[in-house]
């Protein structure tokens, strides 16, 4: 029997097998452990699960909640202030650090590889305990200001300090937004940066009149990325500060992580996580319907 | 080239294919092979002396038992009860594992926890009142587990050295919280302020509830928390709180700063030498000691104007109820808390074990220094102090704590006055049904 399918389509179809033959494995996991759980914590949310097989359902209950109880709208400030502080502060010094080392300094590769290093072991459990020696009463920092007599104090169980010094943790692991912008400041023709020179344009003037609106794409990637990253911190909290002084530290992942595994609340987390999410892609849509009015392409300039 | 490619697809399917149902026909063969072969899993939790012992006792077991392995899973505190309520709730629980019936255990869905009286396992040597005890907690009144250890809630660490390099006397066994106090304020004073005399059991701070529970019983008559809500009054928390503010603010008590960071390990204000006295459990004594050149001694809490110690049955021994293997695990288990070899080498690892039997062989064998002092204190309060009935907490009394734990840490830091402290706490207590 002759195939009804062309050559093309049969060559078409046999490479789609090939690539679903490779990518098979990957796709078992993405729906065993990332959309099978996604979907099923729709259904909790609706629910009063608590690890008891009988649960029932409570409607819009859990969403009310998480938008009156005390706990979750504490989590919900105390994490905004940290995306807040700690994503400009994070791309602001990596924006920095790529501008010096956009210079043709010797070595490059070795200060890009050192920079990069927090980036890689930043969130782990270490680099936490880590900040906690660091910065606590009797940690290395305080040892260092004692030297110029000054007083210090336990930077981490205090509440005026506490959520700063998970600001700081973050901004140091500035390495990929770094990389990122190095790259794309690679890409700015110098004979722009000669162009504005000859013009009598100053460093500042170059820096904000050419190298910014020429990475903005990247700048707004960075943004992205990072404010998804900042709202979605847990184990810095958990680890160094287990969400205290006073709650000073609650970020809404440590909340839900409370709720559903501390305080036996599965249902409850469910709906807080989906709420988490409605809040990310908010803030992910404004930046996306700003960046029309900040971001240039230049496939775009008509 | 296209038939290349076709077959390079198919060999790469195959290979998954092969990759992913290869274990299970080797494991399959293994079992053929040795059809009575059982393997169990056991969990438990603790520090690296802890996690020798049961793997000797497990080796033992094993030795005496060749068609049984026993696969270890065992970590640290942090996390412990989170991992073994999720495998609960995925009905993959370990056959045996190392949990308690109270406070934060009582997060653990009770159907998942077998009921030991339906398995062949001697009771024999465990006391009536602890068994009594954890059938209490159960709603069915099912016994859940084995005590591991004849429990006191609360003791009292003080670092002898300290108070020697100050020239204070060591208190007596029968102190109260008054004298406490006073004890705490000379220290502070003669330190010339360097070292507090106690960890603020007030401020909010989660290692400190074993002091505060026992000096809860003690000034109030009852803890906070019950089955049946919150106990306290406006006025016996304003109580409490004045009593621990009025230290903190002489210094006899330790700083917010000091408090709120206060753990049993190397943040330990009595081991970084910043509080003279702190609560504990009696089975920790030793891990304290390890910590620190010090001489710590050991006593009970103060007393007050009501009974303040209980003896409990602390955490214990608790079986799967979906176990495949009943028998394996009764024989397990009646090894791990019943042969005398096994409680040798567990010795006083999380404090005076329950079993009578053990206690006599480890008196018999001798007690180390650390061991004379557990036994010393638990015989004093078990002879001289009255034992209280036992409240189990209510449901939601871990998410209340941690905001309860916010309030007091906004007391403590001067955030905020006692009596706005008092109605939060409050506040939160009835929106949690309490």
């Amino acid at each position: 029997m002759k195939s009804r399918l062309s050559p093309w389509q049969r060559k078409r179809l046999s490479e789609a097998g090939t690539a679903y033959g490779f990518l098979s494995l990957w796709l078992i996991g993405l729906f065993t452990f990332t959309l099978w759980p996604f979907a099923h914590s729709i259904h909790l949310a609706f629910t009063n699960y608590s690890f008891d097989p009988t649960y029932e359902y409570v409607g819009f209950a859990n969403f009310i909640r998480g938008f009156t109880d005390g706990l979750s709208l504490t989590s919900m400030n105390v994490t905004a202030r940290f995306a807040i502080v700690s994503v400009p502060l994070r791309l602001a010094v990596a924006l920095f650090v790529a501008v010096l080392l956009n210079k043709g300094i010797r070595g490059l590769g070795i200060y890009r590889t050192v920079y990069y290093i927090p980036s890689l072991v930043g969130s782990g459990v270490a680099v936490a305990i880590m900040w906690r020696r660091i910065f606590g009463r009797r940690g290395l920092f305080n040892n260092v200001i004692a030297l110029f007599g000054l007083q210090g104090q336990d930077w981490i169980a205090n509440p005026d300090t506490a959520r700063f010094m998970l600001v700081l943790l973050s901004a140091w692991q500035f390495g990929s937004a770094m990389l990122i912008f190095l790259a794309a400041l690679k890409q700015v023709p110098q004979e722009m940066y000669e162009s504005a020179e000859i013009d009598g344009a100053g460093v500042v003037r170059q820096f904000f009149g050419i190298t910014v609106p020429l990475i903005s794409p990247v700048i707004f990637f960075n943004l992205t990325m990072n404010i998804i990253n900042a709202f979605q911190v847990f184990t810095q909290a958990k680890i160094i500060t287990n969400g205290g002084p006073m709650n000073e530290t609650m970020f809404m992942v440590l909340n839900i992580y409370n709720q559903a595994f501390r305080f036996g609340n599965m249902g409850y987390a469910s709906a807080l996580s989906w709420i988490l999410l409605l809040i990310i892609a908010t803030f992910t849509a404004i930046n996306f319907v700003s960046s029309r009015y900040w971001v240039y392409y230049e496939t775009r300039m008509k | 080239m296209r038939k290349q490619s076709t077959w390079i697809g198919v060999i790469a399917i195959a290979m998954l294919v092969l990759m992913t149902v290869a274990p299970a026909f080797g494991a399959g063969r293994q079992e053929q092979a040795a059809a009575e072969q059982i393997t169990l899993r056991m969990s438990w939790w603790g520090g690296e002396t802890r996690h020798n012992a049961y793997l000797d006792m497990l080796d033992l077991f094993m030795e005496q038992n060749p068609n049984i392995r026993v696969e270890a899973e065992f970590s640290g505190w942090d996390g412990y009860i989170d991992r073994l309520r999720t495998q609960m709730a995925a009905n993959n629980q370990p056959d045996v594992y190392i949990a308690g019936h109270e406070g934060p255990w009582m997060v653990l869905p009770w159907s998942a926890r077998a009921d030991i009286r339906d398995f062949d396992i001697d009771l024999s040597a465990f006391s009536q009142v602890q068994i009594e005890e954890i059938m209490d907690a159960d709603p069915d009144n099912r016994l859940i587990g084995i005590p591991v250890s004849e429990s006191v809630r609360a003791a009292y660490l003080v670092n002898a050295t300290v108070f020697e390099e100050l020239g204070i006397a060591l208190p007596s066994r029968d102190w109260t919280w008054d004298d406490m106090a006073a004890l705490a304020q000379e220290v502070y004073d003669r330190s010339g302020g360097a070292v507090h005399g106690v960890l603020d059991e007030s401020a909010g701070i989660p290692y400190g509830s074993f002091g505060r529970r026992s000096f809860d019983i003690a000034i109030h008559g009852s803890p906070q928390t019950s089955l049946s809500g919150h106990e306290h009054s406006a006025e016996q928390l304003t109580r409490t709180y004045e009593w621990w503010g009025a230290l903190r603010a002489s210094g006899a008590a330790t700083p917010a700063e000091v408090s709120v960071q206060a753990d049993d390990g190397a943040n330990s204000p009595i081991v970084n030498r910043e509080a003279a006295m702190m609560s504990t459990a009696l089975g920790s004594f030793a891990r304290f000691q390890a910590n620190t050149p010090d001489n710590l001694v050991l006593m009970p809490p103060p007393a007050g104007e009501y009974p303040s110690d209980e003896l409990s049955a602390g955490i214990s021994t608790q079986i799967s109820s979906q176990t495949r293997h009943p028998e394996a695990v009764a024989l397990l288990v009646d090894f791990l808390r019943n042969d005398r070899e096994a409680g040798l080498i567990y010795g006083t690892e999380n404090g005076i074990p329950a079993n009578a039997n053990f206690r006599e062989a480890l008196i018999e064998r001798g007690l180390s220094a650390d061991e004379e002092i557990q036994f010393g204190v638990h015989n004093w309060i078990v002879n001289n102090r009255e034992s209280v009935g036992f409240v189990f907490p209510h449901p939601s009394t871990s998410e209340f704590r941690t905001l309860q734990y916010a309030e007091e840490q906004a007391l403590a830091f001067g955030r905020q006055s006692v009596q706005q402290t008092v109605q939060n706490i409050l506040r939160h207590a009835r929106d949690l049904g309490m």
